[in-house]
């Protein structure tokens, strides 16, 4: 058994078994005796009214999105930081790092956009 | 592994699209640091890089030096829908500032948007690689979609961003399924590497290579509109502001050929599809459901709308004919070249006049409300009818030059039946074209305040006059222009 | 990677989980259901040898992608929708196609499957990705960072509540 795969497969497995494990554990030894009062979100105070989920705000959502597009972009970073050496060593060290620059120049673009735009800010 | 591409050569050719990517980006930059709440700066800067940008293309379509790099090519035929793609932007930006002025949505992000989309088209008719063409599509359309929705406030701009974005995305969902097919079978993505390959491909793959041109021509027919895959369009054109419309109608809709294009150069010599039977049921498809439904609107941007789908099918009449015998003749694909420009320059001209005729707070959507306007501005009712009729086919107009250059063009190779049915859909829609000039003279309209014509969109109206008529009547120069960009095509 | 063992295991995780998807009546079930899909996508590319891509996969789709969907969700503030399954003539004609191309990718396309046909070893790893998309595919490399940077704007336009001062 070489699988080079064999130690990643022990380890989700093992991840799984121990969430899995947990809950059910604590079903089993974990004791329950539930009440109106226990089950209410909140044990004093006003009776809750309407549904439990609250809208989210719009503004988590456009902070997610341009974070997604940045790491998009480290993506794709790291081929060019590993093979950088190799590059330099075959002497196009240069046209590879200026290429680089250019992506990151064009996202740079958006990111002073994103700044000027104050989408950053939380207000 | 080394980079064999003469960079400078490169940067040369490319000069057209980084223009436009230059300005594009710094209009970005600009629209942040600018201190002033007057935009005016971000129209002329697009129109200097416009400017520059069209002679940059016209430049290179002169001198004529086909050059490929492998990923990106430079003939003729690139040029020529660069240059296509620049004149449906100028006319857009023109029409735009009193409308977007007026619909609230004027920021630099619109303009640098336009600028970027364009870019993204230019890729598309530079493409020598599918990887470059798909990606060309992907920043052309998303520029679109937030074009499309960038009126926040109304519904229905929301609902036509939306609807485009969905099925936009199941588009070129298929289209990567079928480049990943192609990749497959042949295990290459370039465009002149596919060609040679085809020659040897084995039967084992023929399946592969078939699925792989279908799911292509699906997310194709997408863009241009192409019963039944247009679904979307109406609804979409008419939710977006209408200069964006406009810039939709007929810049992406020429992409969307130019794509398919680059793409029939090489899949056409598969002799196991039958390329003749298949493009002629969409065309008919295309214009008949296009002009039977146009029949029925009462808003003048559906109606454009699925008038535009029916002038896709035009089109198509072309590519069948074009696509006999499995080669691509050079005749009608000069022609399919020559009718993006017509259909071009008279439906830009028809979007600008239903710019002008609307308002603040009231965009004059409506037929209806084109009632009276013979009396009214009897100018503006002249030039509308002027592109009523040339997008009817009635001479001397450039729509008839260029619907007699498709016709003839399928006439050559004996598709009959093809040219009958595209005759008698251009009759019907004599009615729903010449119906928009019935209402303009002979109904009574409410008394409207007309806007006074901003210079600027007299500036459009008066060049795309100017186009249909002078070619209309003088066709020669740009017709040898579109024969002559199809002579010479490289991958 | 011999073993086509594996191959039906993830292949049943990427099934499964979309066929969840589509029938849980729970949205946020649907999007769990989607990471599951997601991740076995990423074992797919595994066995392809692609290990930079299965990384990306589960980095950028079944973390950050996913992200997004839930936030939309709670955005919404979704109730569990009663899926009705209403046989219409559209729905017909798209069942029968999709069932269409099935049957033609089964037939034609399953026989080279489990031969990964990959005559380079670095094709598919980190550096052979790099190589390739550094040297050869440069522009459709500079053309994503366009594309990324249109979506930054789309994303800004859009989703961002305009300051009342400018809408005036």
């Amino acid at each position: 058994m070489n699988n080079p795969y064999l130690a990643i497969f022990c380890l989700f497995l093992f991840a799984l078994l121990l969430g899995v494990g947990f809950v059910i554990i604590s079903h089993f030894i974990g004791q329950k005796r539930p009440s109106t009062a226990k089950m209410m979100p909140y044990e004093c105070g006003i009776d809750p009214l309407g549904a439990p989920r609250a809208e989210f705000s719009v503004k988590f959502f456009l902070v997610a999105m341009i974070f997604i597009v940045f790491d998009v972009e480290v993506a794709f970073l790291f081929p060019w930081a590993v093979l950088f050496k190799g590059f330099m060593k075959a002497g196009l060290g240069g046209f590879v790092f200026a290429e680089m620059m250019i992506f990151m120049g064009i996202l740079l673009m958006g990111l002073i956009y994103v700044y000027g735009k104050k989408a950053l800010k939380w207000e | 592994m080394t980079i064999a591409t003469d960079w400078n050569m490169l940067l040369v050719k490319g000069l057209p699209f980084l223009t436009l990517l230059g300005m594009g980006l710094l209009l970005l930059v600009i629209e942040v640091l600018w201190w002033g709440k007057d935009k005016t700066i971000m129209l002329i800067l697009s129109l200097l890089a416009v400017a520059a940008s069209f002679y940059f293309a016209w430049d290179q379509w002169i001198q004529n030096i086909p050059w490929s790099q492998q990923l990106l090519v430079f003939d003729r035929l690139s040029y020529i829908f660069d240059l296509i793609f620049l004149f449906c932007l100028l006319i857009t930006l023109l029409i735009s500032r009193d409308h977007i002025k007026r619909e609230h949505i004027e920021r630099g992000e619109y303009y640098a948007l336009l600028l970027l989309a364009t870019v993204g088209m230019m890729m598309m008719a530079h493409a020598g690689d599918l990887m470059v063409l798909f990606l060309g599509i992907e920043v052309m359309t998303i520029g679109a979609y937030i074009l499309a929705g960038i009126k926040k406030r109304h519904s229905k701009s929301n609902e036509a961003a939306l609807k485009y974005f969905i099925l936009g995305g199941i588009a070129a969902g298929l289209m990567v399924f079928g480049i990943a097919f192609f990749y497959g079978a042949t295990g290459s993505t370039q465009l002149s590497i596919l060609n040679q390959t085809f020659a040897e491909v084995d039967s084992s793959q023929s399946v592969l290579i078939f699925l792989a041109v279908a799911l292509i021509l699906v997310g194709l027919c997408f863009k241009i509109a192409a019963v039944p895959f247009h679904f979307w369009s109406p609804d979409v054109y008419e939710g977006a502001p209408t200069t964006v419309t406009a810039f939709m109608a007929t810049a992406i809709k020429a992409a969307g050929f130019v794509a398919l294009f680059r793409v029939l150069f090489i899949v056409i010599s598969l002799t196991h599809i039958p390329w003749v039977p298949l493009l002629s049921t969409l065309s008919i498809a295309t214009m008949t459901v296009g002009n039977l439904v146009a029949l029925r609107q009462t808003n003048i941007k559906r109606m454009l709308a699925y008038s535009s789908i029916a002038h896709a099918g035009y089109a198509l009449v072309g590519l069948a004919a074009a696509a006999k015998d499995n080669q691509l003749s050079e005749m009608a694909l000069g022609a399919i070249v020559f009718y993006m420009m017509a259909y071009a320059v008279i439906t830009l001209g028809a979007f600008a006049i239903v710019v002008a005729m609307g308002h603040r707070g009231d965009e004059a959507e409506e037929i209806s409300d084109f009632a009276g306007l013979g009396q009214r501005h009897p100018l503006l009712a002249a030039a509308m009818t002027v592109f009523m009729i040339a997008l009817t086919g009635i001479p001397p107009t450039i729509g008839f030059i260029g619907k007699f250059y498709l016709f003839a063009s399928a006439i050559e190779v004996g598709l009959y039946t093809l040219v009958v049915i595209g005759v008698l859909n251009s009759v019907v829609s004599a009615y729903y074209y010449l119906g928009v000039v019935m209402t303009m003279y002979f109904k009574e309209g409410a008394v409207y305040r007309w806007p006074p014509l901003a210079y600027l969109l007299t500036t459009s109206i008066f060049l795309t006059l100017l186009g249909t008529l002078y070619w209309g009547v003088f066709p020669k120069d740009l017709f040898l222009m579109a024969q002559e960009s199809v002579r010479q095509v490289i991958f | 990677m011999g073993d086509p063992i594996f191959f039906y295991l993830f292949a049943t995780i990427v099934i499964g989980g979309a066929i969840g998807v589509v029938f849980l009546s729970n949205p946020l079930s649907s999007a769990l259901s989607l990471i599951f899909s997601l991740a076995g996508l990423a074992g797919l590319f595994v066995l392809l040898q692609a290990h930079f891509l299965a990384a990306i996969q589960v980095l950028v789709y079944a973390g950050a992608v996913m992200v997004l969907f839930i936030f939309v969700i709670m955005m919404l503030n979704l109730e569990d929708c009663k899926k009705h399954l209403k046989v219409s003539f559209a729905s017909l004609i798209g069942f029968v196609i999709a069932l269409n191309l099935a049957i033609v990718l089964v037939m034609h396309v399953s026989a080279p499957l489990f031969d990964d046909g990959v005559s380079d070893k670095t094709f598919g790893t980190i550096e052979g990705v790099g190589q390739l998309m550094l040297t050869r595919y440069l522009i459709p490399f500079e053309i994503v960072s366009l594309l990324l940077t249109i979506a930054i704007v789309g994303a800004v336009i859009l989703a961002k509540k305009d300051n009342p001062k400018e809408t005036t």
